[in-house]
């Protein structure tokens, strides 16, 4: 949207250009829980660039949604804090401004969908008044014109009917149909990063499909760069150009989606990979299961996270943390201490590779 | 509703409302995997970090103790008359003065203790009965039977507790059971409400249609499946029914349609040192605090068991 | 919603009959209206026989229902049983009283409490939070004639005492000066505060649990989530969407307690010789006089009925997702 920014720091906001639209760097995050302290994301880094579909996968209590939160600043004070890292938008780090700079970003240049549109929309308000007022918000535009951008937001994403159904409540709309309501209200005034969490967990098989290409329609008409959080291999496939796997709060592997379907490096992908079902392979005659289950965040294991569940387990893994390491492939990194051992595949046997690291003096 | 004798139990209201935790919630994440562990022990352990419902619990304990040997303790009877002694204050003779027939009040504040809490339960386990059976038969069966519950329901519930309980007193004879049964008869109501709405939602849940399509009868049904997953709400509601019923009975007591004397209640010991208060404020302060303090302890009580039985609730603090 | 106001309406009707003869029949039972008569030696069985006639009391008790039906829901109402007070002239001034202490009461506990319970929330867990839920919990758990006693001694006698005042700051008893004519607003506010703080106390209790609950609920709701996600301003996301839902089930609750506050303000009145509503009930029921009694239960019901319809409409209104069919 061309309009004039209301924000009282309109400045701040810096103007779109170079490549690089999101950078994390050694973001932590902690949690006060009557348990004690829960180190919900562990120095996690990433970067997103415009244009670019960047997937976070990773099973629930991974970290995933909180890093998300983590960036729009959507955690709750009082039981949160971010006790380390960066957030770059455009170069800036979110985290060092001021509170009302943060939010001329937020919906603005920044914005979030959000896993469960039933929930996420409130129910009193009429969703074309829910997209007019985050428009109003930030620009300087008259209440008309915020309705009438509503309603082509609205059929942007493919909503029939759209002037009637602005004046509908979020009950009205079935699911598929209020998740397209909250991307068009992230959308609204052409944010730069549209962050996606779990959009379509929420949602039937077909209509996922659905939802996906809106987000994808969009990126290609407005050039968005898109996070998308889903713990669904399916939909990482279909839409992902980067993948970064995480566990237990940290990241484990990063790699473009090819190379990570392809030929992934941590034991935990593997998992991952292997306990979906896939049109392309043979069918399994059970689908593969990781036993055991994450541990406890409270007070997260000092060396490999994954250790007691990993089948390929070493003495080294239960003493050093494997730091991430580039395996091979530009860009593609895995936090394994075999990673970038030669043969390192599912089909080495744990067997073997006790004996190869025996064999290393 | 004013006068304190609503139909919301008081403390119904105080318990600070679930958050929805940003924090990863999953049990092993959190570290809390408590294996083997049973529902009673976990819910008694959620009560046992609640400490002033742990306090209330061993003070009511305390009073219930004191007035059930009331004949020990007290050093007089209840109406045994001290001539010499009439409207004295706080004594060594008579530990918390005397009225205008010269009663020890110390001894008629043990024994009315006995009443207003002999009321309280009773009243609250009776209506606690009825209000589940009732509720649960309206729930459960629905169609008409529910349609006949919910139509006394809003009878009972259209007319003022006191007004009722009035009117009902015109037929009594002022004596405990009396009491009880008229409160009783009136108190079932919101707990038949709200065990008759948690049967009804329950009853469309998939593990109920799972034990019907196994062959479960209605019986098994409703023992062993919906009373399990409501008994939390309703121990609690019966909990803060013994509140609202003592502070019902001494109402109705202080305004002369509750317990009659001689027999001493903390409601008619504050009725008879009301027109002396101003010569004699022992007469209002004691029995009224009595009342503040044991009601305070059930309401705490109450509070502290809804946070061992409701498993819905998490609380999180910075 | 017409529909719906008027399948209320209908079902409310055999309510009110039934409650009607339910209390018709005790008071009929237990009351005998001659009973002062029959003490006085000088009273003839003829004269006996034609007072009994006049009451309409040689009828049998259902017959003496119908009659009393029949002129209520004329508004012949009549007269009192014992004296020659016309009901509706009593039960009227009766009612005014209550409403003005009632509103008053119930108006400042509503402010003050959705006040309270939202910075309760908004500030969960500090001093403030703290203190606003030890008081409530004091304020639910006093028995209110206490609480009331214990404002009547302060107000009535230690702070004369104390202050060295010719007269109490507020009164104790009665609605005006004993004595005195007209009407005088500062005498009227001095009559008027000590009962309608009492009211208020226990309203303001409730009140206050229920904001801050419901602005609990909200406030960690995914919605009000989005809400920043936009980036609307802090305000914008509290009032407008935080409030805006947090006040439903307030507004529906405070409008049920309207309802009650007919009927509801016995101990109150009884304590502060206020004469209104609550004050008149207990005269009645000390004589038994039904023919006061009966109408006024009828009255505080349908009050209650009607404020209960007000509510279930004001939850559809302000809530979209409830339309009743």
């Amino acid at each position: 949207m061309t309009a004039e920014r209301v924000s009282a720091f309109a400045d701040a906001v810096p103007d779109p250009a170079g490549d690089v639209v999101l950078e994390v760097e050694d973001l932590s995050t902690i949690f006060h829980t009557e348990a004690g302290i829960v180190h919900a994301v562990d120095r996690v880094s990433f970067s997103v660039s415009a244009g670019e579909v960047l997937a976070v996968v990773g099973e629930s209590g991974c970290g995933k949604t909180v890093t998300a939160l983590s960036v729009l600043g959507l955690l709750p004070k009082q039981t949160s804090r971010i006790t380390s890292g960066s957030i770059r938008y455009r170069g800036k780090n979110l985290l060092k401004m001021h509170p009302e700079e943060q939010r001329a970003i937020r919906g603005d240049r920044i914005a979030m969908v959000f896993q469960d549109p039933l929930t996420a929309l409130n129910p009193v308000h009429r969703v074309g008044a829910q997209i007019a007022e985050q428009i109003e918000a930030h620009r300087d535009v008259s209440g008309k014109e915020a309705w009438r951008r509503a309603i082509e937001l609205l059929k942007l994403v493919g909503i029939p009917n759209a002037e009637q159904r602005a004046k509908n409540y979020p009950h009205h709309f079935s699911g598929g149909m209020r998740q397209r309501v909250m991307i068009a209200m992230a959308i609204a005034l052409d944010p730069e990063l549209l962050i996606a969490d779990e959009p379509t967990t929420a949602l039937d098989v077909t209509v996922q499909a659905q939802i996906l290409r809106v987000l994808l329609d969009v990126r290609e008409r407005f050039g968005m760069a898109i996070v998308l959080i889903t713990h669904d291999l399916g939909v990482v496939a279909g839409v992902a150009d980067r993948v970064m796997v995480m566990y237990a709060g940290k990241r484990i592997e990063q790699a473009d989606v090819h190379t990570l379907y392809g030929n992934p490096k941590h034991p935990y992908t593997w998992g991952l990979l292997g306990s979906t079902t896939r049109v392309d392979r043979p069918r399994l005659e059970q689908l593969a299961q990781i036993p055991g289950a994450p541990p406890s965040l409270l007070a997260p294991p000092k060396a490999c996270r994954f250790a007691a569940r990993c089948a390929w387990v070493q003495s080294i893994c239960r003493e050093d943390y494997p730091e991430l390491r580039p395996v091979g492939d530009p860009d593609h990194i895995a936090a394994c201490h075999f990673a970038d051992l030669d043969g390192w595949s599912p089909s080495m046997s744990p067997g073997d590779l006790t004996r190869r690291t025996e064999e290393v003096p | 509703m004013p006068d304190g004798t609503g139909d919301h139990p008081p403390a119904m209201v105080l318990s600070p409302v679930s958050t929805s935790v940003e924090a990863p919630t999953s049990t092993e994440a959190l570290g809390l995997e408590e294996h083997g562990l049973s529902q009673r022990t976990l819910a008694w352990r959620r009560f046992r970090r609640h400490k002033l419902a742990m306090a209330s619990l061993v003070l009511l304990t305390l009073i219930a103790l004191v007035t059930i040997f009331a004949s020990v303790i007290a050093p007089y009877g209840f109406s045994e008359q001290h001539l010499e002694d009439t409207l004295s204050g706080p004594s060594a003779k008579h530990l918390l003065g005397t009225d205008t027939l010269g009663r020890d009040e110390f001894s008629r504040l043990l024994y009315g203790g006995r009443v207003s809490l002999l009321v309280g339960l009773g009243v609250a386990l009776s209506s606690g009965v009825l209000g589940t059976l009732i509720g649960a038969a309206a729930g459960f069966y629905g169609g008409r039977l529910d349609n006949i519950v919910m139509r006394i329901t809003d009878l009972v519930l259209a007319i003022p507790l006191l007004v009722i309980l009035i009117i009902a007193s015109r037929v009594t004879s002022g004596g405990i059971l009396d009491i009880v049964v008229v409160l009783s008869l009136f108190l079932w109501t919101p707990l038949a409400r709200i065990v008759r709405g948690l049967f009804l939602s329950l009853k469309e849940k998939e593990f109920i249609e799972a034990a019907r399509m196994i062959g479960a009868s209605n019986r098994r049904i409703i023992f062993r499946h919906l009373v399990p997953n409501t008994l939390g709400v309703i121990i609690v509601n019966v909990t803060l029914t013994v509140a609202l019923a003592i502070l019902t009975e001494s109402l109705l007591s202080f305004l002369g349609f509750g317990i009659q004397p001689p027999t001493p209640s903390w409601g008619n010991m504050l009725e008879d040192g009301r027109g002396l208060m101003t010569l004699a404020g022992w007469l209002v302060w004691f029995p009224g605090a009595a009342i503040l303090l044991t009601v305070l302890c059930v309401n705490f009580l109450g509070d502290g068991l809804r946070d061992a039985l409701d498993p819905t609730q998490r609380r999180v603090r910075a | 919603m017409l529909r719906f106001i008027v399948r209320r309406a209908l079902i409310s009707i055999p309510l009110l009959l039934v409650a009607s003869v339910l209390v018709f029949t005790v008071m009929h039972l237990t009351t005998d209206p001659t009973a002062g008569l029959r003490v006085n030696p000088r009273i003839s069985a003829a004269d006996m026989q034609r007072y009994r006639h006049d009451l309409g009391l040689d009828k049998s008790g259902p017959a003496q229902y119908f009659a009393w039906l029949g002129n209520f829901v004329q508004g012949k109402w009549g007269t009192s049983l014992f004296t020659n007070i016309s009901v509706s002239a009593q039960i009227r001034e009766a009612l005014v009283n209550s409403m003005v202490l009632g509103v008053t009461g119930f108006a400042i506990a509503l402010l003050l409490g959705v006040t309270i319970g939202v910075i309760a929330a908004v500030r969960q867990y500090s001093v403030f939070d703290y203190l606003a839920t030890s008081g409530a919990f004091v304020a639910l758990s006093i028995p209110v004639f206490w609480f009331a006693l214990i404002l009547q001694l302060l107000f009535g006698l230690y702070l004369v005492r104390w202050l060295h005042l010719p007269e109490p700051i507020f009164f104790t008893a009665g609605m005006v000066q004993p004595g005195s004519q007209g009407f005088e607003l500062v005498d009227r506010l001095r009559h008027l505060a000590l009962p309608a703080i009492v009211l208020a106390v226990q309203l303001l209790a409730v009140y206050s649990r229920y904001m801050r609950a419901s602005m609990l609920e909200v406030l960690n709701s995914d919605y009000l989530r989005t809400a920043r996600a936009k980036g609307l301003r802090e305000r914008r996301v509290i009032v407008h969407h935080g409030m805006r839902n947090a006040l439903i089930p307030i507004t529906t609750q405070a409008a049920i307690d309207l309802g009650g506050l007919a009927g509801g303000l016995i101990a109150t009145e009884a304590i502060f010789q206020w004469p209104g509503m609550g004050a008149l009930f207990v005269r009645v029921m000390g004589d038994g006089d039904y023919a006061i009694a009966l109408p006024w239960v009828m009255l505080t019901m349908a009050f209650v009925i009607v404020f209960n319809l007000v509510a279930d409409i004001l939850y559809a209104v302000l809530d979209p997702r409830i339309r009743y069919a």
